[in-house]
């Protein structure tokens, strides 16, 4: 963070960029920090602004990341949270809460997450449980939205990352919500493609989205994936996080734990390696805190997607111009949070060599890597498309 | 660097020798600051040695000497004599040089035909003999006067040269940076409010730029057709 840079951002030049805090592991929004750089762009808080703000939204089951043109980035966990009854809305306040505050408060408070696989929840809900749901997703799309900073009365327009094998109800439903957030002009791409623009590998390239509810392989020829190109594996984070557990709890059945805290601990250690740290976490047994490896666990459970990913590459590879096919399996890029684990590109690059050898290209600021896609998309974008599709 | 018993620097017979930058030591001087192995060569052997050199010289350009055919023979007789070792006659009857006021000074870079005495009688009534070694000295100078103002001229056409390559670099940085200047221009006013009817293919030129079009297009008519599906359903 640079505190001098956020007392006065326009002192050192043109353009404010707000970087996250390199600490990713944790689900909780990242705290922001500044360096100027540029042209000056206000913030909130100031009442001068450019009269378009455009944002780049990656949409994700278990975090929300966004990155804006003002230069903010920032990170949600996908979770919404209402006070349950009168006693906490005394303690808490009658607001809506969002991520890691609602986690740290869940047990006063009405929790609601409202992305599954990747998509909005609410479209395969019915009745009360349906409305619920698509309350928190625009209001979890309002408060990304207002993580960005737009100033008042600045038009924001969005690019809004989705599942590679998102039905077009859900797209309609992105957005619909994303209009009942108050985002003046929304567009939705499939995330894989959003994370394919931003590091350029528009042809002769798979890039693949390992996300907590999915990971989304994509083929990039050149054109607009199609259904042909894009794979959706249904084996992602949260799938790791439960066989984590399932084992934990199988081989140390006295240790107390959440599947939360179990998230944690495989964002802290996780690993596919067989060198590397041991994974011990401080879980009670019994109440008393006690150090638990579970370094087996983690690589175990890790270890279960990467052959998921290797056949959704030899089917992305096999069905793709022949002439081409060296090409695209030496330009395999993978992003999302899930591409954090220590060791992947390599396990992916050992399973790839049983179906021809390749070359894994983890992308720089995997967790942001499909919202900065899909700010650069908006930025680049055609000043009428906004204009046409704000007014459709 | 020629080493020798110097005890005065300053002596006129002397001083020509340091022109290049060299320098006389003492050898005590030289022994005193560890330089054991000196090579010493007595004054006689460095004259010798620098009128050896001038022969070479005289005779290399002896074709180019725009002296009197006698004169011209003379200089190269003596400068064989001097590199075949055979003595050389300290004096020799030649003609005065004609002072160099007299010059024509469009002839200033060349030598002037100095007139020597032939062992016929000179047709030169101003005639007079002199001290061969005043000629020697006399050719010494204009050679340095030719070699110095050739090497002004080389000199000065590599710095033309030169200043032509940097006149074309600074008129190419000069032209790069007004084309980076408008594109940057361009791309803020892109970035800022994206403009209409703005040429996207200048922004993005390249085959990359050229397929981020195509995409984009295809992306709006997606995004477009999604949205009228919509209105549809719900009319």
């Amino acid at each position: 963070m640079n505190p001098k840079a956020r007392s006065n951002p326009q002192v050192q030049g043109k353009e404010l960029i707000v970087n996250a805090d390199s600490k990713q592991d944790a689900p909780k929004a990242v705290e922001p920090s500044i360096q100027v750089e540029g042209e000056a762009v206000k913030d909130s808080k100031d009442s001068v602004a450019t009269d378009v703000m455009y944002i780049g939204i990656d949409l994700g089951t278990s975090r929300s990341a966004v990155a804006s043109s003002n230069g903010v980035r920032d990170l949600v966990s996908s979770v919404v949270g209402w006070p349950k009854d009168n006693i906490s809305t005394k303690v808490l306040g009658d607001k809506t809460m969002f991520g890691e505050d609602v986690i740290k408060h869940r047990l006063a408070l009405d929790v609601c997450w409202p992305l599954a696989d990747g998509n909005l929840a609410f479209s395969d809900l019915q009745g009360e449980d349906r409305n619920r749901s698509r309350r928190a997703a625009e209001e979890l799309l309002a408060h990304v939205k207002s993580l960005a900073r737009p100033t008042r009365g600045q038009a924001v327009y969005a690019v809004v990352g989705a599942p590679s094998e998102a039905t077009k109800a859900n797209k309609q439903a992105i957005i619909d919500i994303a209009r009942a957030a108050g985002i003046d002009s929304v567009m939705v791409v499939s995330e894989p493609f959003a994370v394919a623009y931003t590091v350029d590998a528009l042809e002769d390239a798979i890039v693949i989205d390992i996300g907590a509810g999915t990971i989304d392989l994509c083929r990039m020829s050149g054109t607009l994936p199609t259904a042909e190109d894009q794979i959706t594996v249904f084996k992602a984070g949260n799938f790791i996080d439960e066989e984590i557990a399932k084992r934990l709890r199988a081989n140390n059945p006295q240790v107390q734990f959440t599947i939360n805290m179990i998230k944690k601990a495989k964002e802290m250690f996780s690993s596919v390696t067989d060198n590397a740290q041991r994974a011990v976490v401080t879980f009670p047994v019994d109440g008393v805190p006690t150090e638990i490896d579970i370094t087996n666990e983690v690589r175990e459970a890790v270890n279960l997607i990467v052959p998921e990913i290797v056949d959704g590459i030899r089917k992305l590879v096999s069905t793709f111009d022949p002439e081409f096919q060296e090409r695209i399996r030496s330009r395999v890029f993978v992003g999302g949070g899930g591409s954090q684990i220590y060791g992947l590109r390599e396990a992916i690059s050992e399973g790839m060599k049983k179906i021809g050898g390749g070359n894994v290209i983890l992308v720089d600021e995997p967790v942001f890597a499909g919202a900065n896609g899909a700010l650069k998309l908006a930025r680049e974008m055609p000043a009428q498309y906004w204009e046409k599709l704000r007014n459709a | 660097m020629i080493a020798g018993r110097q005890t005065d620097p300053g002596a006129p017979g002397r001083s020509a020798l340091l022109n290049d930058g060299g320098e006389l030591r003492p050898v005590g001087d030289l022994e005193n600051r560890g330089i054991s192995q000196v090579r010493l060569i007595s004054q006689s052997q460095f004259d010798s040695a620098v009128r050896e050199a001038l022969a070479r010289e005289i005779l290399a350009i002896a074709s180019d000497l725009t002296l009197a055919n006698p004169d011209r023979e003379l200089l190269i007789e003596r400068a064989h004599a001097r590199l075949a070792g055979k003595p050389i006659e300290p004096t020799a009857s030649v003609s005065p040089p004609r002072p160099l006021a007299e010059r024509s000074a469009a002839r200033a870079p060349e030598l002037e035909p100095i007139p020597l005495d032939d062992p016929e009688p000179s047709p030169h009534p101003e005639s007079a003999e002199f001290d061969v070694e005043a000629l020697e000295n006399r050719i010494v100078e204009e050679v340095g006067r030719l070699v110095s103002q050739n090497w002004r001229e080389e000199l000065r056409t590599a710095q033309d040269s030169q200043r032509n390559v940097i006149d074309r670099l600074e008129g190419r940085i000069d032209s790069l940076m007004k084309a980076l200047d408008q594109i940057e221009r361009l791309m803020d006013h892109q970035h800022t409010r994206p403009a209409e009817g703005m040429p996207t293919s200048f922004i993005d030129s390249g085959a990359l730029g050229g397929i981020k079009n195509e995409l984009m297009e295809q992306l709006f008519e997606a995004n477009l057709a999604l949205r009228e599906l919509e209105a549809g359903e719900e009319g």
